[in-house]
């Protein structure tokens, strides 16, 4: 069950002094709305409106039709919206997926990037910087990006675009409000996350599972970004000691998602377990690492968030020490060599 | 140096010094050497030859 809120938008040149809403659910009945007096929408104006009957049906599939009924309004042609919905019984908590594109060299950047730094605090809306042409970019990342066609910093896209109706822009301005939309909605799949950073073998590992709470169709793809924060370096016209923040690091899954972890149609309860494992490069400090997941839906080459999720690193072996507290030798060697300690150690 | 792990070998006691057999398979070249006690892992660069 959902309130029906809407606002209504003028078009034409008379300004409107009341007006209701009223809405239908697939060849459901009319749910007629009350009247609402305003002091006149003038062109370009919009008006909030709240329907008196909530939007409670069974779970199923189907069109939202809402349309405008404005007193001495008689052109109908402009005055109504369709909108696909899928009814769910049970759902997940939705997080909202804010993705940049940034770079050190980008002298328009640091507003924006201290935009979604505090938007990333929101526990619902989780960011990802993809940085393009400095020493954060990663190959993945950028080839991941491009299909967006969004080549220009600061740009941002929220929620991979929403199959394209949501294009990327450098309205950072916006995002918080935008953000603060779709953290109102649900989503069919949660996203749990297993991460492990061996730091004997310096491999990172990624265990996701995914629960569905609806049988869903469509064509659904993960992914798992290595993300890095509090790295202290250069950036233009951010004033000195500027450290970067959301840095994503390697796009695990590539450019398109691992396809085919999830069947075209899912089962409510099924859990998929994508295993996915990267080298951790000796630069990165595993300390600062945390991995973001994604469900994507696909369609027709454009994409929609299903659920977005984070988590930490947990070390599976022992910290790196600085100094070195033994040695090796001879060094070179042949067939043995010897390692003395500074002091007794036990075995392990 | 392509990080695949060439061998482990525990040491059985407490020791200040430990034989380090380096397997046959290693040809010449770089190896990283890596030992850990605790919570303390130290790395040194190997020469084989």
């Amino acid at each position: 069950m959902a309130d029906q809120r809407a606002r209504a938008q003028r078009d034409s040149t008379t300004p409107l002094i009341a007006f209701r809403v009223d809405w239908r659910f697939n060849n459901g009945p009319i749910q007629v709305g009350n009247t609402q007096s305003t002091t006149g929408i003038l062109p370009g104006q919009y008006w909030p409106y709240t329907h008196p009957t909530p939007f409670n049906v069974p779970a199923s599939g189907g069109t939202l039709k809402v349309w405008v009924v404005g007193v001495g309004d008689t052109n109908h042609a402009n005055d109504t919206l369709f909108f696909p919905v899928d009814v769910l019984n049970a759902w997940a908590t939705k997080t909202v997926l804010l993705e940049q594109y940034t770079g050190t060299w980008c002298q328009f950047c640091p507003i924006p990037n201290a935009v979604t730094n505090t938007l990333n605090d929101d526990p619902l809306i989780i960011v990802a910087k993809h940085h393009n042409g400095d020493e954060l970019s990663s190959a993945s990342s950028t080839a991941y990006w491009q299909q967006f066609g969004a080549n220009y910093s600061p740009s941002g896209v929220m929620e991979q675009e929403e199959f394209g109706t949501l294009p990327d822009n450098a309205n950072y301005d916006l995002w918080s409000g935008w953000a603060d939309l779709r953290k109102q909605g649900v989503s069919p799949a949660s996203i749990g996350i297993t991460a492990g950073f061996n730091a004997w073998q310096r491999v990172l590992t990624v265990d996701l599972s995914i629960g569905f709470t609806a049988a869903l169709s469509g064509e659904f793809v993960v992914n798992a970004y290595v993300v890095q924060d509090n790295i202290p370096g250069v950036q233009v016209a951010g004033g000195s000691n500027y450290v970067h923040q959301q840095v994503v690091r390697e796009v695990m899954g590539g450019a398109s998602g691992t396809a085919g972890a999830i069947p075209a149609t899912t089962a409510a309860g099924r859990h998929i377990q994508p295993p996915v494992q990267h080298g951790d490069p000796e630069e990165w400090d595993a300390g600062s690492l945390r991995v973001i997941a994604t469900v994507t839906e696909k369609r027709n080459s454009t994409s929609w968030t299903v659920n977005v999720a984070e988590g930490e690193f947990v070390l599976t072996s022992v910290e790196e020490h600085v100094a070195p507290f033994f040695r090796a030798w001879p060094n070179p060697a042949s067939g043995s060599a010897f390692v003395q300690f500074e002091q007794p150690m036990p075995g392990r | 140096m392509d990080g695949r792990v060439v061998t482990e070998q525990r040491l059985a006691s407490s020791v200040d010094r430990a034989e380090l057999r380096i397997p046959q398979e290693c040809a010449k070249g770089s190896y990283l050497l890596r030992v850990a006690s605790g919570d303390r892992l130290a790395t040194t660069t190997m020469q084989v030859e």
